[in-house]
């Protein structure tokens, strides 16, 4: 397997991750190797940068500029806006665990660079370190809490 | 206790080193994948009558490619493809074709596709890659049978004396023995033409066996597959438990080897006849309780039939067939969501044009590596198969990148698109709010075809095949729902409609079984199975001609 050409960005990108939330807990060596598998991409504002129920191969994080995530209503309705991202921010992560479609359209601001980490790629470094599927964990169960909270505030709302 | 153990492994690595990661490495540089192929596939065929009259011998980079050959279609392309077919050698390949591919496509004549060794072989790796990946995603894949449909590499016979047909049936007549045991289906049934043996012969064989793997490139057919699961259940018990299959499906004349594999297997006909008994029907999940992928198209037109996919298959995840056709492989999907694949960098060399250019004289032709995320472009094919920027007449959206390498779903046919009034609207238009119709108030529609409707005003005809919920009550709740959903997919519908340019759409019932038995005519014409697409956009005006309609629904009175 050829090893990945080396961005130019690679320091900028390594230190972006560390500002990602699912990436938090990494170590910088671990940051680091993840780092040197990513690409990069720019986006001219107003492009759309992923669409919701597309197929989703990787993760983005804003290098530059800010993005808009918005969300199709279940019941119809129209797109909701549910965030903007700016530098650091992440869109895409549960995309490298689970093999789900995009969530969510994300759409450029302003001209926006994005680095991009393909799933493979992520799932491949987890094999070699397994410490970092260990690093992952608190993030992954501090969701569930987010997530479970939520929920018994809606059920306590009705 | 897994069965061949050191066959599965030998199989992967083969499968790894032999394409997988070729393409993985590729990924990070298409650009420079790209310009490796094109000019390896250029030089090899400087000899050709094709690579003279196009001066091959003076092309080094990707624009000098671009300035010595003009776009191409099938019909600009026929002088050549005509002589080729008559037999003569270095036309457009220097490599002799083994076959030709036809292509159906959705309307017109067939065309010849030549299928040369180096052709096959940039064909196969995009499939070795679609397998490796999916072989690593379920690692007990292998443990079990693979049941993949394909149709016949003899249709006829070229005027130079090579066979015609399909060029799935040609891979499956090809496989070594040591692969073929993988599968549940012998080549033999690619040669089936009669619609109702196939299905019953595809479950004679597959109802005995452990299935873990279902492809075929229609979801209807697995929809299909299912229905006839339960229909002919005592008949599939019955032959499993004697061997053999019921004569009344295996067409006169037939080879011994279409049967030869139909084994008596009375532990397996207990096995169903107790779920038979227990479920009261024999269902996919039940028959095939480690099945764990199914693989199809999921782009276009076919999100109709997906949706009833979990219905009948329940949570099997479905993976993409990949974007593909006769004239090549356009993209690998690597997971499951969605319906995009990789763009094939090691497989062809493609071009791209933005499709608002499509009929702009200084349209752009870009290198993959300049396609943005969410832009449509008409996609040009350069193969082995001697298609030289060869337009395909697909338009595809870029959803994604892997590494540097664009993700491409396929969108619609070029063609599929009708003006009745300048309304421009397009097939996926079409699919877009035939599924939000059908979402809106859980209408039961199996098949269906919109085409123009010439009259004062004009309108759209719809022609589809419904379920018994369907009254005509329900009938003009639907219609008035694809009508208002059609409007927000097309503006210009929309303002057609309101001006009254358009009238208002006819929803045509039609008898059960139409779609089939115009599958079954289309293959009776020549067409491969496994490639009958019934439109849900025909710009045919003969369409729905043949059809038995039962009822005309409209919104007026």
């Amino acid at each position: 397997m050829a090893e990945p050409p080396i961005s130019k960005d690679v320091a900028e990108i390594e230190q972006t991750l560390g500002r990602v939330m699912l990436f938090a807990h990494l170590t910088p060596r671990q940051r680091a190797r993840l780092a040197r598998f990513a690409t990069t991409r720019d986006y001219k504002e107003g492009s759309t940068i992923v669409r919701q129920g597309d197929t989703s191969m990787s993760l983005y994080v804003v290098l530059s500029g800010s993005v808009r995530v918005n969300r199709e209503s279940e019941g119809g309705g129209g797109a909701v806006e549910v965030e903007q991202l700016a530098r650091g921010g992440a869109f895409g992560e549960m995309g490298l665990i689970e093999d789900l479609p995009r969530a969510a359209t994300v759409v450029a601001v302003e001209p926006t660079t994005c680095a991009l980490l393909a799933k493979w790629d992520f799932q491949n470094e987890l094999r070699d370190d397994p410490e970092i599927a260990l690093s992952l964990l608190p993030v992954l169960t501090g969701r569930i809490r987010e997530l479970d909270s939520l929920l018994a505030q809606a059920q306590g709302e009705r | 206790m897994s069965r061949t153990p050191a066959v599965q492994r030998l199989l992967r690595t083969w499968l790894k080193f032999s394409a997988a990661s070729h393409f993985d490495d590729a990924t990070w540089t298409p650009r420079e994948a790209q310009e490796k192929k094109l000019l390896d596939l250029v030089a090899r065929n400087k000899d050709t009558a094709f690579g003279r009259d196009h001066d091959f011998g003076s092309i080094r980079s990707i624009e000098d490619y671009r300035r010595a050959v003009p776009m191409n279609t099938y019909e600009t392309l026929t002088p050549y493809i005509d002589r080729v077919f008559a037999g003569e050698q270095k036309v457009l390949t220097a490599d002799a074709p083994l076959m030709f591919a036809t292509t159906s496509g959705t309307t017109g004549r067939a065309k010849f596709i030549p299928v040369t060794p180096s052709y096959l072989s940039e064909y196969s790796h995009g499939v070795h890659v679609h397998t490796y990946r999916m072989f690593a995603d379920f690692s007990d894949m292998l443990e079990g049978k693979i049941l993949v449909s394909s149709s016949s590499d003899e249709e006829g016979i070229s005027d130079g004396g090579l066979p015609f047909g399909a060029i799935s049936g040609y891979l499956a007549r090809k496989q070594p023995g040591a692969i073929k045991r993988f599968y549940a289906l012998p080549y033999e049934l690619s040669k089936v033409k009669q619609v109702e043996s196939k299905y019953y012969l595809t479950l004679r064989y597959g109802a005995a066996a452990d299935v873990r793997l279902l492809v075929t490139p229609n979801p209807s057919s697995m929809l299909l597959l299912a229905d006839k699961l339960n229909v002919w259940a005592e008949e599939l018990i019955h032959d499993i438990r004697r061997g053999g299959a019921n004569a009344a499906y295996v067409p006169e004349g037939s080879p011994k080897a279409l049967t030869a594999g139909l084994r008596a297997d009375p532990a397996r006909a207990d096995e169903l006849q107790a779920i038979l008994k227990r479920d009261g029907a024999l269902t996919p999940t039940a028959v095939w309780p480690n099945l764990r992928l199914l693989s199809c198209w999921k782009g276009g037109t076919m999100p109709l039939y997906l949706r009833k996919l979990p219905g009948v298959y329940g949570d099997v995840p479905v993976r993409d067939l990949g974007y593909m056709a006769s004239e090549g492989r356009g993209a690998t999907p690597l997971v499951n969501s969605g319906a995009a694949g990789v763009l094939n960098v090691t497989s062809h060399f493609f071009e791209f044009v933005p499709e608002e250019e499509r009929d702009d004289p200084n349209q752009r032709f870009l290198t993959c590596d300049e396609l943005e995320s969410n832009r449509e472009y008409y996609i040009y094919f350069t193969t082995s198969a001697g298609l030289y920027r060869y337009d395909i007449n697909d338009v595809v959206r870029v959803v994604d990148f892997y590494r540097n390498t664009p993700v491409i779903q396929f969108v619609r046919k070029g063609q599929g698109m009708t003006s009745i009034t300048g309304e421009k609207l397009t097939e996926s238009q079409v699919t877009g709010a035939l599924l939000a119709a059908v979402e809106s108030g859980g209408y039961d529609v199996q098949h269906f075809t919109a085409k123009v409707q010439w009259g004062e005003p004009p309108r759209y005809a719809l022609y589809a095949e419904l379920g018994d919920s369907m009254t005509t009550e329900r009938c003009r709740e639907f219609l008035l729902a694809f009508d208002r959903s059609l409007c927000e997919q097309n503006i210009e519908y929309e303002a057609k409609r309101e001006s009254t340019r358009l009238g208002a759409p006819v929803l045509r019932r039609v008898a059960a079984g139409s779609y089939q038995a115009l599958r079954q005519k289309r293959v009776a014409e020549g067409a491969p199975e496994s490639q009958v697409k019934i439109p849900q956009l025909s710009t045919d005006m003969e369409f729905g001609a043949a059809l038995d309609v039962l009822e005309e629904v409209s919104l007026d009175g």
